[in-house]
């Protein structure tokens, strides 16, 4: 990856201007070009080629430029680095140097690029339905009617955004924010508030962890901050050497998340039952002599049943043997007390300023301004002038008792500035196209505090405004690009006043955007350490959540989804069809129940279940999930999206925030389930999760492993055949995975599938068992424990493909790739049927559609395939021969760690690994030279080049007895 | 009863048959041939472009260097058409006022492009990189025959992959010394 | 087994040449029945609805068969094995019985040949058809291309393609060389100058010389000859595009002779469904006898035995490998698995149906037998669903499993092969001597001679 250079940031938009083809120009080359795949190997003579006009200083046709930019998701940064092929921009990727990526991306991140090119985007501005425009709109931002204005937006991280809302609130006085964000984090801050006085972040450095404890925390998937710390987490948990002591994990929560997945000691428990866990565990604490401010008498009341008992007396017991090394971690969704109680815990087994530091919150107004309750309250009573709904979906994403539909209707004016039409637009009067971060100007800060920037790579594809852009038209500074507008404030910030300001803060504006983010402005960690006493409000809210539940009732447990968050993804195909970590569900979301309590309910996979919560039903098809909580049921939101302007999104799945209570707490406490007649047929890429006893998917507990270190020799090492095995010579390519620190995020899957062109096929192609994804995460469960192998084409050195191919379509090269040659290929599909890793897609119909603005993001270093011919994983080969042609040009070798694939790189724990077997010290190598290495299948003779390494897990010998915890 | 056929029957009867057999044959046979002809190879056939440039005029009589105007083609996978600014580099001067150039005056001072017609063109599933053959010495004149002398360019090479194949099984010596020329043959060394 | 031949003749009574030819000749004049009408109009829908299936895959893609991955082969493929199997029968009767010197043959080998063709017809679809770019098939036989790639000989269809085309031919040249003598005398009787012209054209001029004769005979011969190995070599291929690969279910040694058994079987099968209504239908009872019926009826109880054994040492050896997925594949997987009910189906039909055939009296029983030879094609086509799909849902990786149903499409296309196949058969009944005139009267000759022979020492 060649990095941005500095030089180019600067000049960009002026470049864009230049490079820019309007659309249907690029859709014509585009069609042009399709259509000279399909003339097969003759040519079309006389194809048009276009140079452009003017030079462009830094840009060589065919090479691709990359630029640093941030996602910013519910106010926080991310950094990434964009791969931009003659202004189209392509693939993302994290940004190595940024804290809150190093390198990592999240699924959802990968895929925000196909959003860019979404063929449903918004396009024009519309007045009641009718077009119209932006410059109109802004003229009616300039001048609103009477009555106060209430901006409602996603939280916000952004100095430029805080500015300009300074600035409205001076221009209009009463000026109320709402910061919406169904999946936020306002308990966390409130739990802060609680401990410290003041909404503080938690920053973890799992790094000098060996114990972590997950309360409801999926602090290696979903949580804001998930790829850092996965990131984090996985260096203390791979293992090296069986020598090595990895960071034990212990986890309580209803669903299994990539988190409990990986937890030594996984505690499936209801959402609810959580809070009581943690009380119990700082009283124990208490017990055991470590400084715990005095409980509430409500708090000896929770009686903890036996086993959950022993499993808390257990963790206090780690927790305090680890002192300073320790740490707990609370989910978002768990009420502030629960926070709060974290907190302590924290400072009773010394983490606070160890493994736990805390800081100033990244958001500003962490604990919000006005909530959609008021506004829906101000907007009955008439007392809202103007609602200006920006970049968020009110409308779907709430309470329905808050009826904010009807609310927003009763205001004089109010306007949607949305990337997509969607539920809330139809409530508005304005709708404003809002432009992609990849073409808008913007600024935000990383959960650290770190400034982080948002420059765009190409211009807006429909002339949409930013979110800044509005809100400059709301603070009346009409007319100013968003350039402009980010520059403003930086200019004294950037570089100090002085005879050479001009030329020093130009310098430092360009190694900014260079870098995407601004070095050392990490918020600093404060000496922060929570009240010897319990505060009273605290108490109180003790007092009214711990009593325990009348009865027995079924809790509801509402998530985020990991592919769609809270619905605002929910037209990207991409992530619909990527498989759930851990259901392996596609284009749906579903209600997740126990086998016990599946049983118990005679509910099937796919039964509709009616869940009544109060007045509030929804019909919604069951799954049973292994690992579940028996006390909870799980609904997955942002699914079941009325919004015909979304074809992809439109009535898939069905819509959680029915069940929603007013406080929009995710944790609904009481819910009836009943079978109905119908069964719908889900759309799962996995049917089976158990392996048959057929050692897959290695696992070893650390003293067994350590015990006997050897224990996958039957699964590698030479096998006798008759066939003579070819010796190469050169770079030989291979990778190696290593299981124990895989969360099975699906962030890779994503990575491919951008990478490398890879088609969606819709519900129905995945029920029929014809989903193209090259990389697969498969799941086997046994007892409830989890272990994710990412399969992908092995690239076998005798490969049981190759031979069986009439064609030489599929073949082998000297450098040990499992090539494919989809112009060759017939398709008769005997590779597929030869593969025992069952890794080959096929072209079963014309997938690849040409003609919509999503071939725009197509990869042009990676064929576009056509029907009826077979693909599967190729290593990245065009990364491969890339750096090989850039070497062999620099009369040069291939440089270790110089070829990343598409799914290494995204991986957040960095748990697969790549490379040339001649390169020896690299991890690759190394880690396929440990003794928990093994191969799939070994015994096939196939001789894979993907190796996997055993998932070692560490239980607490306290615990660990051979059946596990309930 | 009359015989029902006549004796000259038998020849025409025969005739047929072996009409048949040579047809069948040149059924066969014809694509394979056909395949090879420039007719359908698009070989040697000038291809008309939007303005009237002339190879012979620019690389033949005033000595310009290929890679003045094709920079791409010593680093990176495309030799690259030249950029209006370029012609206009020396048409800024010379011939400023010619009518010939008025396509790329008025593309210039309007930043569209002028609309060339390609001349090699290589399916979308084979990757081919122009610095990787030039730094290995593979000259130009090698696949592009000797634009020097062409008025109107026209393709040189069939660009059949068994033409391709003819190097890449066995490379020839390399055009400048110093550099090496190795035979590829892995079919994702085109083919991704 | 050669039952006593005096107890049930192969030509039943002493018709002079004359009449024999008279009344073999009788289908080609005669008007086609109702029956035949019917039967003609349901199979000419059927092979448009064939056409149209196929025009709507190539155009639509393979996609709009119910094939997935693990399950990449399916009806496709089990339809070409079913029909190229259907196709074995005919060139067993006529080559090899030939060279064996087995008399009955003659009665229905013309028959069994044509069958031969019009199955192999079928079968030679599915190739094309199933794959993703059928327009590039040709990538499959070695022919100098500008591409300069050739095909690959490790794997099994480039041989596939050869052997069928080659399987075509022969077929067609043995099947033609036999017809020629009688074309000659339709030529000379048909009642119409048109028809006489036309058969005339066929005849190649035969006018039945000695010298014509024995260059004939040797001709015969020679092909007989070259088609016997085929027969054997054509299935063996087929065999190994399972036998080569490593799936669970497929990976075996046994599959060649398995397969050619179980062609065998399923040819005389579908031999005895369109002899027997055949022979009622156009009165030749005479001429094909029930001892033919029943000397297939044997047959088929040999090659259903061989059959039996197959499946015995496929179970055996799974076991005896000691592979897990072997043994899941044949002990949970076939019997147990998604389909399981195909599998049952199949054990009924080819094991437990051609027992019936220990007995003479059933073997005799023409409505038993017509039955049996129904049950014993399904069964056919239910082994290779078994091979080929349930094989297929059932592999090493457990998270790759997954299930398999056709479309409407695919039974379509099922169908139309059946209807396309009848179509070309019930043409060619009302178009040619379906048994072998010139034959008939020879062997009469033969068998006069003979009981003459017989009665000579009183």
């Amino acid at each position: 990856m060649s990095s941005p250079s500095p030089s180019l940031a600067e000049p960009l938009t002026d470049v864009l201007t230049r490079v820019e083809i309007r659309r249907r120009d690029a859709l014509k080359l585009l069609g042009a070009g399709i259509a000279l795949a399909k003339a097969g190997c003759m040519q079309a003579p006389g194809e048009e080629v276009l140079p452009y006009a003017h030079k462009m200083p830094e840009l060589s046709p065919g090479a691709p430029l990359w630029y640093a930019t941030s996602i910013v998701l519910d106010g926080y940064a991310t950094g990434v680095v964009v791969e931009s092929h003659e202004g189209r921009p392509t693939k993302i990727e994290g940004n190595p140097a940024h804290p809150a990526s190093l390198g990592g991306t999240s699924a959802i991140q990968q895929a925000s690029i196909l959003d860019l090119y979404d063929p449903d985007r918004a396009r024009v501005v519309e007045l009641a339905g009718m077009p119209s425009s932006w410059a109109r709109l802004a003229e009616q931002l300039g001048a609103l009617p009477p009555g106060p204005l209430w901006l409602v937006l996603p939280p916000q991280s952004s100095p430029l955004v805080a500015g300009l809302i300074a600035r409205i609130r001076e221009g209009h006085p009463g000026t109320r924010v709402v910061y919406h964000a169904p999946l936020g984090r306002g308990a966390a801050y409130r739990g802060a508030v609680h401990a410290f006085g003041a909404p503080l972040e938690v920053q973890l450095d799992l790094t000098r962890a060996d114990v972590v404890v997950a309360l409801d925390a999926d602090l290696l998937g979903a949580m804001h901050g998930a790829v850092r710390w996965a990131r984090d987490f996985a260096a203390r948990r791979h293992l090296d050497a069986p020598t090595d002591t990895p960071v034990r994990l212990y986890a309580i929560e209803p669903m299994v998340t990539p988190t409990g997945s990986l937890a030594d000691h996984r505690l499936a428990a209801p959402a609810r039952d959580v809070l009581p866990v943690a009380t119990a565990l700082l009283s124990e604490l208490g017990r055991r002599g470590r400084p715990v401010p005095p409980l509430p008498p409500v708090a000896a009341s929770v009686g903890l049943p036996p086993e959950r008992l022993r499993w808390v007396r257990a963790v206090a017991d780690d927790l305090i043997a680890h002192a300073g090394r320790s740490a707990v971690v609370v989910g978002d969704r768990q009420p502030a007390a629960c926070h709060a109680l974290g907190h302590w815990i924290n400072a009773a087994v010394g983490a606070l300023g160890a493994t736990v530091r805390l800081t100033a919150a990244a958001l500003d107004e962490p604990l919000g301004d006005a909530t959609l309750a008021d506004l829906a309250a101000a907007a009955r009573a008439g007392q809202i002038g103007t609602a200006a709904v920006l970049d968020c979906n009110p409308v779907y994403a709430s309470p329905p008792a808050l009826a904010i539909e009807a609310a927003l209707r009763a205001v004089p004016l109010t306007v949607h500035a949305t990337p997509q039409v969607d539920e809330t637009s139809r409530a508005c009067q304005w709708t404003a196209p809002l432009a992609h971060y990849l073409e808008a100007w913007g600024d935000a800060r990383a959960l650290d505090g770190t400034v982080s920037f948002v420059q765009p790579l190409i211009r807006p594809l429909y002339g949409s405004p930013s979110t800044v852009e509005i809100l400059a038209a709301l603070a009346g500074l009409r007319g100013k690009t968003g350039r402009a507008l980010l520059r403003e404030p930086w200019r004294p910030r950037l570089a100090a006043a002085g005879p050479a300001f001009d030329q020093a803060f130009e310098r430092a504006w360009t190694a900014a955007l260079g870098d995407g983010f601004l070095a050392g402005t990490a918020a600093p960690a404060l000496p922060a350490t929570p009240t010897a006493a319990l505060p009273a409000a605290l108490v109180a809210e003790l007092d009214r959540v711990l009593a325990p539940p009348a009865d027995d009732r079924l809790e509801l447990a509402l998530a985020g989804s990991p592919a769609v968050h809270d619905g605002r993804f929910a037209d990207n195909a991409w992530l619909q069809e990527l498989p759930q970590p851990m259901t392996s569900l596609t284009w749906s979301n579903a209600l997740l129940v126990s086998p016990r309590l599946a049983d118990r309910l005679d509910l099937a996979d796919g039964t509709v279940v009616r869940i009544r919560s109060g007045d509030r039903t929804l019909l919604a098809p069951a799954l049973r999930v292994p690992g579940h909580a028996d006390g909870s049921v799980t609904l997955e939101l942002g699914y079941g999206r009325r919004a015909p302007d979304q074809p992809i999104a439109d009535g898939v799945g069905v819509d959680g925030f029915a069940l929603l209570g007013a406080d929009g707490a995710l944790i609904v406490p009481a819910v009836d389930l009943a079978a109905t007649g119908q069964r719908r047929r889900l759309a799962r890429t996995q049917l089976e999760l158990d392996d048959h006893g057929r050692d897959l998917a290695l696992a070893a507990r650390l003293d067994d492993y350590r015990r006997d270190p050897d224990f996958t020799r039957e699964h590698r090492g030479p096998l006798p055949s008759l066939l003579p095995v070819p010796e190469r010579t050169g770079l030989q390519w291979a990778m190696t995975i290593d299981t124990t620190i895989c969360t099975g995020c699906s962030a890779c899957v994503i990575a491919c599938q951008a990478e490398n062109n890879v088609p969606v096929v819709g519900a129905d192609g995945v029920r029929r068992g014809r989903a193209m994804h090259w990389l697969r995460i498969d799941r086997y469960v046994a007892r409830e424990r989890v272990v994710h192998q990412p399969m992908l084409c092995q690239h076998c050195e005798m490969a049981p493909c190759e031979y069986v191919c009439p064609v030489y379509a599929t073949s082998h090269s000297p450098d040990g790739l499992n090539e494919m040659t989809y112009n060759r290929c017939v398709g008769t599909r005997f590779c597929s049927n030869n593969c025992p890793y069952k890794v080959r897609r096929f072209n079963w119909f014309h997938y690849n559609r040409p003609e919509t603005t999503a071939a725009l993001q197509h990869n042009p270093d990676v064929t576009v395939r056509d029907r009826g011919v077979m693909e599967k994983c190729t290593y990245c080969v065009q990364r491969i021969r890339g750096a090989e042609i850039q070497a062999r040009m620099e009369r040069r070798d291939v440089r270790p760690g110089e070829v990343v694939t598409a799914c290494q790189q995204a991986c957040p724990t960095g748990a697969i690994q790549f490379g040339a077997l001649g390169h020896a010290d690299t991890p690759m190598v190394k880690w396929r030279q440990q003794p928990r290495a093994y191969a799939v299948l070994h015994d096939l003779g196939t001789r894979p080049r993907t190796m996997y390494l055993a998932a070692i897990r560490n239980p607490n010998p306290a615990l660990d007895n051979d059946e596990d915890e309930p | 009863m009359a015989a029902l056929f006549p004796p000259w029957a038998n020849t025409v009867y025969r005739a047929v048959l072996a009409a048949g057999l040579v047809g069948a044959t040149v059924v066969v046979a014809a694509p394979m041939v056909l395949a090879r002809t420039s007719y359908v190879t698009g070989e040697d056939q000038p291809i008309e472009q939007p303005i009237e440039f002339d190879h012979r005029h620019h690389a033949r009589d005033d000595g310009i260097d290929c890679l003045y105007c094709h920079p791409g083609a010593e680093r990176t996978a495309h030799a690259g058409i030249p950029t209006t600014e370029t012609c206009m580099g020396c048409h800024g001067q010379v011939w400023n006022q010619s009518p010939l150039l008025e396509p790329v005056r008025r593309s210039y001072f309007s930043g569209e492009p002028i609309r060339w017609r390609r001349v090699y063109d290589l399916p979308d599933f084979v990757y081919f990189h122009h610095g990787v053959h030039v730094q290995a010495g593979v000259a130009c004149a090698r696949c592009h025959g000797d634009v020097a002398n062409m008025p109107r360019v026209y393709r040189a090479a069939p660009l059949t992959m068994t033409w391709c194949l003819d190097c890449h099984r066995d490379p020839p010596g390399p055009a400048h010394p110093g550099r090496r020329v190795t035979a590829i043959t892995t079919c994702s060394a085109c083919h991704r | 087994m050669t039952p006593t031949a005096a107890a049930d003749p192969i030509l039943v009574g002493a018709p002079t040449p004359g009449e024999l030819q008279d009344q073999l000749l009788a289908t080609t004049w005669g008007q086609g029945g109702r029956g035949w009408r019917i039967a003609f109009a349901i199979a000419g829908a059927l092979t448009l609805l064939l056409f149209g299936c196929i025009a709507y895959t190539v155009a639509t893609g393979i996609g709009v068969w119910g094939n997935n991955v693990p399950v990449a082969w399916a009806f496709g493929i089990i339809n070409f094995v079913w029909w190229i199997g259907i196709g074995h029968a005919g060139t067993f009767i006529s080559a090899i019985l030939y060279l064996l010197e087995q008399r009955w043959r003659t009665s229905i080998n013309r028959f069994a040949e044509a069958m031969t063709l019009f199955a192999v017809i079928q079968a030679g679809l599915f190739p094309l058809l199933h794959l993703g770019r059928p327009w590039f098939a040709y990538w499959l036989f070695p022919y100098p291309s500008v591409m300069g790639v050739w095909p690959q000989v490790r794997s099994a269809l480039p041989w596939d393609a050869a052997a069928i085309t080659t399987y075509f031919t022969v077929s067609l040249l043995f099947w033609f060389l036999g017809l020629v003598p009688d074309l000659a005398t339709l030529r000379d009787h048909a009642p119409t100058r048109r028809r006489r012209i036309l058969y005339g054209l066929l005849a190649l001029g035969w006018r039945g010389s000695a010298t014509a004769w024995r260059h004939y005979r040797a001709a015969y011969l020679i092909l007989a000859g070259i088609a016997t190995p085929l027969v054997v070599s054509v299935h063996s291929i087929v065999s190994s595009d399972f036998a080569i690969g490593l799936t669970p279910g497929w990976h075996s040694t046994i599959f060649p002779p398995f397969f050619v058994a179980g062609a065998i079987y399923s040819g005389f099968a579908m031999v005895l469904t369109l002899v027997i209504p055949t022979r009622a239908a156009f009165r030749l009872k005479n001429v094909i006898t029930v001892r033919h019926l029943e000397l297939c009826a044997c047959l088929l109880l040999v090659t259903g035995l061989l059959v039996a054994y197959g499946y015995t040492v496929e179970y055996f050896i799974a076991w005896y490998s000691g592979d897990e997925a072997e043994r899941y594949q044949f002990f949970h997987g076939r019997p147990f698995g998604p389909g399981s009910f195909v599998f049952w189906a199949m054990l009924a039909c080819n094991i437990l149906t051609p027992q019936l055939f220990w007995s003479r009296r059933l073997r005799r029983n023409v409505r038993v037998l017509f039955v049996a030879s129904i049950l014993i094609n399904v069964g056919m086509w239910a082994e290779r669903f078994v091979i080929i799909v349930q094989s297929l849902q059932r592999e090493y990786l457990p998270s790759g499993w997954r299930g398999y149903a056709p479309t409407w499409v695919d039974l379509s296309i099922l169908a139309g092969t059946l209807g396309f196949f009848s179509l070309l058969f019930l043409t060619f009944l009302r178009l040619l001597p379906f048994v072998a005139v010139a034959e008939m009267k020879e062997l009469r000759a033969e068998l006069a001679h003979e009981d003459a022979a017989h009665r000579g020492p009183a």
